[in-house]
């Protein structure tokens, strides 16, 4: 019962080339329906670059082991695999975190998405102020000094 | 045999650890605690699409003595060299006792970007990395597990604010941020922030606020947040409900915190905080009681 485990080459927009068994790709549902549709050996995905599929890879990767080993004790395997996602998460900045989120969502992938939207989350939830928000996460603000104002007051209540 | 570690031919891309090994090896001159965090931090502005600027002759290798307590490089990114003045970004390293202080800042000094660098954590393992990793699959092994550490800081607190800025003034596509996601992965993130963190976010800029607006997202902060909230009217502004909820809570906390300071003060040490607990819980059902009246 030795199956040779199937083999597929994912090739990123720039050119890095990642080959996964066929079980990794299948985390992704828009890659799933791309392996069954065109049964080409190797997969040129233009919207992601070799950086953030590096990611995609990574996280796919250790997701399928440890849902196959998971089949016997899956409590303790299941937070392991917690304690791997914030690692993997932690060690992260957040401009590959955009990255991975515009990937996730493109690919399908959706607990991937779920986390690093979780990340922004608590990254936003951390700061104390508007103004902590706007220098932790680079936005520029575009209102007046009369609709600051006016907006502070009208969401003062979360400043308590 | 030779280790290589360059890139075989563009198609593997090298991990950060790696990437780390290599920059290091060629641009780092001496043993120095100030050398090796500052190639480090070179590296991660290479990483972060940066390119070195000529000054004071730094194309040669990186030697900072113990002796010179700051340093400072210049960057800029390749499209805007082409410009007939190069708009630079400077990046300056302050050596102190224990840590590396990183400054990066715009051309003329406005906005600066400061991080600290601790040497004990970074330079052990950076030193790890130079003189241990050989392949690429030994990368993401736990004894480098702060390399990814140093270069989330660097990336977060220097190089991709400053490369945010120099993309701006320029009209240049800059690294990913979060404004740039599409409306409904904005969105997505705000459904998973909690009440009051959206209510910041409407502080932020206009388009947050906008996003930050929708009723349908504030009936869903009621609905996880104030689950006991009773609504009896049709036509309801979710957002009025649930700031409501929140002064109200806050009101509560504040009256539990002066009321346990009360309690600590008066019980002796040796209660057990099981006790303690129990106390404060009928004391924020008595709190929650009075509020329903």
């Amino acid at each position: 019962m030795e199956n040779e485990k199937k083999m597929i080459t994912l090739k990123s927009s720039d050119d890095v080339t990642f080959e996964v068994e066929e079980a990794v790709v299948l985390e992704s549902q828009f890659l799933s329906h791309l392996v069954q549709d065109c049964p080409a050996p190797e997969h040129k995905i233009k919207e992601v670059t070799g950086k953030i599929l590096s990611k995609v890879v990574e996280y796919c990767e250790k997701h399928v082991v440890v849902v196959v080993d998971g089949g016997d004790s899956s409590s303790s395997s299941g937070d392991d695999l917690k304690k791997w996602d914030d690692k993997f998460i932690k060690e992260m900045d957040l401009s590959t975190v955009y990255d991975l989120i515009a990937a996730a969502n493109y690919l399908n992938i959706q607990a991937l998405l779920d986390l690093m939207c979780q990340r922004v989350a608590d990254v936003i939830t951390a700061c104390k102020d508007h103004k902590e928000i706007r220098e932790t996460l680079g936005i520029v603000s575009d209102y007046t000094a009369e609709e600051e104002a006016e907006v502070l007051k009208e969401n003062e209540w979360a400043f308590d | 045999m030779d280790i290589e570690i360059v890139a075989s031919a563009g198609s593997k891309r090298l991990s950060e650890p790696f990437f780390l090994k290599k920059v290091l090896l060629e641009k780092s001159g001496d043993a120095s605690d100030l050398t090796t965090i500052a190639t480090s931090v070179h590296a991660v502005m290479l990483e972060s699409g940066f390119m070195l600027l000529k000054n004071r002759g730094c194309f040669d290798k990186f030697t900072f003595s113990k002796e010179l307590f700051t340093v400072s490089l210049m960057y800029t990114l390749p499209e805007l060299i082409t410009k007939t003045t190069v708009e630079y970004v400077t990046i300056r390293f302050q050596s102190l006792s224990n840590t590396v202080v990183v400054y990066g800042s715009l051309g003329g000094g406005r906005m600066v970007q400061r991080v600290s660098l601790n040497k004990y954590r970074f330079v052990s393992v950076i030193d790890l990395v130079v003189d241990t990793l050989k392949f690429e699959k030994q990368a993401f092994c736990s004894s480098y597990r702060n390399v990814f550490m140093l270069w989330k800081i660097v990336k977060d607190g220097i190089s991709i604010p400053l490369s945010m800025a120099l993309c701006e003034k320029y009209g240049l596509v800059g690294p990913a941020c979060l404004m740039r996601l599409p409306t409904e992965l904005k969105l997505k993130i705000l459904e998973v922030v909690p009440g009051d963190g959206v209510a910041k976010m409407a502080c932020v800029c206009r388009e947050m606020r906008s996003l930050a607006s929708d009723n349908d997202l504030w009936k869903q902060k009621c609905l996880e947040e104030a689950k006991h909230l009773v609504v009896n009217r049709s036509s309801i502004s979710w957002k009025a409900e649930f700031a409501t909820f929140w002064k109200q809570r806050q009101k509560a906390r504040r009256a539990l915190r002066s009321d346990m300071e009360i309690d600590r003060s008066m019980t002796s040490p040796g209660i057990s905080a099981h006790l303690r607990k129990a106390y404060r819980m009928s004391r924020l059902r008595e709190v929650l009681r009075k509020r329903q009246r």
